[in-house]
Parts: C-alpha cells; structure tokens; sequence
C-alpha cells in the first residue's frame, strides 16, 4: 500500500517538474504577459494619483498605500493559479476529447491536473512576485508603506499553502461543471469577473459600505487577495490573520467534497469521439 | 470597383458565418452576456464606492463618469466584435505558418488577416452601455442635439478603427519577435481610457496619451462630444492620429510580409 503511495507521489512529482520546465520554456511569453498586467495596472495609477491630490486620501488610503496595495492584490493573484490553470486545461481537455487519453495514464486524472497546475503556479508566482515587487522595492516611499514583521511573514507564508489549496478545491468544482456544458470559457468568465470584484482586485473592499463588507467577510473569497494584501500593510491583527485561515480552511474542505461528488457524476455521462 | 464590391462581399461573408457559428453555441452566448455584464457591474461598484467617499473626480460625478464608463463599452464591444476574434489568433498564424494560406486568396491579406471572424456576443452586450447611459440622462440633465449623436457615433467608430489598426500594428512585431504578447498590449492595458483625460497631467505625458499611445483619446472625444463638452480641436487631432495609424500599420506590415517565411506544410 506504502509502495503504491510513494509510487503516485514520485509520478506526480515528474508530472509537476516537466510542467515547471515547459513553463521556463515559455518564460518570455510569461514574463511579457506580466508586463503588460503590470502596464495596465500602473496606468490605473494616474487615477488614484489625481482622486489623491484632490482629496488627501481615501478612507484610510494616500497615494503610496493604494499603490502598494494594488500592486500587492494583484501579485497575490498568482497564488490562485493552480486552480485556474487546472479549471482551463481540464474544461478544454473534456471538451475536445482528450481527457479520454488523460484517463488511460497510470495516474489519477485529478493528481495530474493538480501537478500539472502547480509545476505552472510554481514558475508564474516566481516571475509575477518578482515583477510586481519591484517597483516596491525601488521606490522608498512604496517601501516605507509595507510591514514586513516576522508574524506577518509567518503568516503570509501559510496563506499562501491555504490559498492553493483553496483554489484547488473550489476551480475543481468549476472545472467539473464541464461534464454538463458544451463549452468552458463562458462560465469561467463568470466566475473570473465576480471573482474580480470579491477578492479585492478591482477596489480596496474596505472602502465599500459596511453590509458589502459583512458578506464578504463569511466568504472566504476576500482572503484569497483583499487580506494578504492588508497584511502585508499591517492593517490586519494576528488574530485576524488566523480567523482568515480558518475560513480558508473550512470552505476548502466544502469544496472538496462536492468537487469530489460533481466528478462522480460528472464522468458517468463523459462520452467521447476520438482516437 | 470590383476589388471594392469583392472586399464588401467578403466581410458580409463572415458576419453570416459569425453569427451561424454564434447561434450554434446559445449556452456559451448567455453565459458571455453575463460575463460581460458583471464586468460592467464591477466597474460600476468601483464608481460608486470610489464616489461614495469623494464627490468628484477631475470635476466629473458619478452620472458623468457612468456615462463615460458606457461610453467605453460601447467602444470596447465594437473592438470585441470586429477586431479581436482576429486579432488573438494573429501571432499564431504568423508563427505556425498560417498565414500562408491567407497569403494566396485574391484579396487584400491585411484585411483577410485582421478580419477573418466576428463576436456576435459583444454586439448584443451592448445593450448593457446603452442602458448605463439611460440612467445616467435619466438622473440628470445633459445638453444632446441629434448631431451630437450622430457625432458621436462617427467618433466612436474612428476609435474604434484607430485601435484596430494600432493592435494591427503592435500584433505585426510578431513577425520580428515571435515569442512576445505584443498583440493586444493596447487594449490590455485601456482600462484606464474610461476615465477622465484630466488625470493625464504635464504636457509630456499629454503628447504621448493623446498620440502615440492615445488612451485619452478614444473614449473621451466621443463621450465629449455627446454632452456638448468637447474641445474641437481634438477631433482634428483624432482624424490625424487615425491617418498616423492607417500609414503605420501598412508600412509595418509590408516590411513583417518581407521578413515573413512561411512554416507551413
């Protein structure tokens, strides 16, 4: 039994160190693809730069917190890529035919979705972190804005783990909805454009109304960019912290489980045309 | 004429096929509209919480700014519609040979190569603009005569027009670069055309976001034009930008067809 673990574990490693190697192959497409979110983002900064000259600051945040911020939601975007990735290639995969030649391999399809997937996040988190980092890094007044203590460090270290498995989880589910449509993206751009506004990308969430607020708080969405991000600013308690990886951790486990009922079901009616 | 009357009959060609290609697919099409309406609904959110803490931005309020928003939409759907489906495949076709058998149809391969599909979902989602725009007349008083309509649509399609040619133009480098995402840099990163031109400070920055890269341009003459509010020399402005592109993207063309080898079998 022992041997059979250690057997599925080395193959799914191989599976995440080849997918690690194709991306490094790709790393100019990637780094490029990076750079133009990063344009995007820096021009939504001329924006904020005049809303601040004309008021001072906006709830809370001047000029040099809401640059960071935005800067920081969005490189945390990375760490949920695994289960966008898995959601994309499984979704494409089923409707092309091809997750038939997927079921034949001597592993399972999940683990070779999800080592696939996290060979992908591993290269692009690397790459996103560093790009979106270092405009932090050059401009002091950027710099000066973070809180980078030990527990903040410590603390971020574990949303990472909890946001990927998150993702896994809830993009598994997504990913799994396939079995009942004839095409992926269009449900996929749902649940990216609510995911948008609930995670924090689009706006800090704390300058909603408080009842926008009170929802997002027992969904465990804003923790996954909103929450790092304020961490990383210092306007988040320990205490808090770990209240946001709890969540994490419950809806993961929820998740899971009906990921795992939606597959049951879902490939009793898979049927194929290929060769 | 002939080469005219073929090129018109081409492009209704592939709006009739677009739209077969787009009803076969009914699920996909709600499900687009949707997306693109919670795209809308996430910027609106922005607007209103933003504007829920400050009362203006460059003297504009929160019905301006959804007209503006609209606006934008409007142009962006057009671009969805016409120049993307397109577009997103242009790399590919240069990099995996494809444009060879474009090459040979007897017709003008700039325009095979940047026309070849329409996206029948974006047309419909504007509807979303074009409600946005009605709460906006109905919660205050703007200053719209029927040529300023008609205006306004003329703006919006040369807009349009103008940023197809300038991804046309970006999407060429492929021929140069074959591994870069040139190709769709522009619209990328446009987000920021839907706000107003007044937070592009300093006569530098002006120059380039007016011209080379003409953010504040685009959305904002035709969104002026509609409300009466427009410094007309920017429409003279915006016609040379479009002449600048039509040169641009013809002479880079030529110059990527001569670099071009071919890949295919």
């Amino acid at each position: 039994m022992r041997l059979v673990k250690n057997s599925n574990m080395k193959k799914a490693f191989t599976i995440f160190k080849n997918s690690v190697l194709e991306k490094l192959e790709y790393r100019g497409e990637i780094i490029s693809g990076v750079i133009i979110s990063l344009a995007g983002l820096l021009l939504q900064l001329f924006l904020w730069n005049k809303i601040m000259l004309e008021n001072g600051e906006v709830s809370g945040y001047d000029y040099n917190k809401i640059v960071v911020y935005y800067l920081m939601v969005s490189a945390w975007e990375s760490v949920n890529l695994a289960g966008r990735k898995l959601a994309k290639s499984f979704m494409r995969d089923v409707n092309s035919g091809g997750f038939s030649s997927i079921l034949m391999k001597p592993i399972k399809p999940q683990v070779f979705y999800i080592s696939t997937a996290l060979g992908f996040q591993f290269v692009r988190s690397i790459i996103e972190f560093t790009l979106f980092g270092l405009p932090i890094l050059i401009n002091i007044n950027w710099r000066n804005v973070l809180d980078l203590s030990f527990a903040n460090i410590s603390l971020l270290s574990l949303y990472v783990i909890f946001i990927t498995l998150f993702s896994l989880a809830f993009y598994s589910c997504v990913a799994y909805i396939i079995f009942w449509l004839e095409s992926g993206n269009g449900f996929r751009n749902i649940v990216s454009q609510i995911l948008r506004i609930v995670k924090g990308n689009l706006f800090p969430l704390d300058i909603a109304p408080i009842w926008f607020q009170s929802i997002l708080r027992n969904l465990p969405f804003m923790y996954m960019g909103f929450y790092p991000a304020k961490i990383l600013l210092g306007d988040v308690t320990f205490i808090d912290g770990v209240k946001g990886l709890v969540i994490l951790f419950i809806y993961t486990i929820i998740f899971s489980l009906f990921a795992k009922l939606l597959f049951r079901s879902g490939i009793k009616i898979y049927d194929s045309v290929g060769n | 004429m002939n080469r005219i009357y073929v090129h018109i009959k081409y492009l209704f060609l592939i709006l009739k096929y677009s739209l077969m290609k787009t009803l076969s697919y009914r699920v996909d099409f709600i499900l687009g509209f949707l997306g693109t309406a919670l795209w809308n609904l996430g910027a609106l959110l922005f607007l209103k919480f933003t504007l829920g803490n400050i009362n203006e931005i460059a003297g504009w309020d929160f019905y301006d700014l959804v007209l503006l928003h609209a606006t934008g939409q409007v142009w962006a759907y057009l671009y969805f519609t016409f120049s993307y489906p397109s577009l997103s495949h242009f790399g590919e076709y240069i990099n995996a040979g494809g444009l060879d058998y474009l090459l040979t149809k007897p017709l003008n391969s700039l325009i095979t190569s940047t026309l070849q599909s329409f996206d029948y979902v974006a047309i419909f989602s504007m509807l979303q603009p074009f409600a946005m725009m009605f709460y906006s007349f109905s919660n205050k008083s703007y200053s719209i005569s029927l040529g300023s309509v008609l205006l306004y649509l003329f703006t919006i399609v040369i807009s349009t027009i103008i940023t197809h040619l300038l991804e046309v133009t970006l999407s060429s480098t492929t021929f140069w670069f074959p591994k870069t995402e040139l190709g769709g840099f522009y619209f990328g990163t446009s987000d920021v055309s839907h706000y107003p031109y007044e937070i592009f400070s300093g006569k530098v920055l002006r120059l380039i976001f007016f011209t080379i890269v003409p953010y504040a341009l685009i959305v904002n003459v035709p969104f002026r034009v509609l409300i009466n509010k427009l410094d007309y020399r920017l429409l003279i402005l915006q016609f040379f930008v479009l002449i600048f592109f039509v040169i641009i993207s013809k002479l880079i063309w030529k110059a990527g067809l001569k670099k071009y080898q071919g890949a295919s079998s």
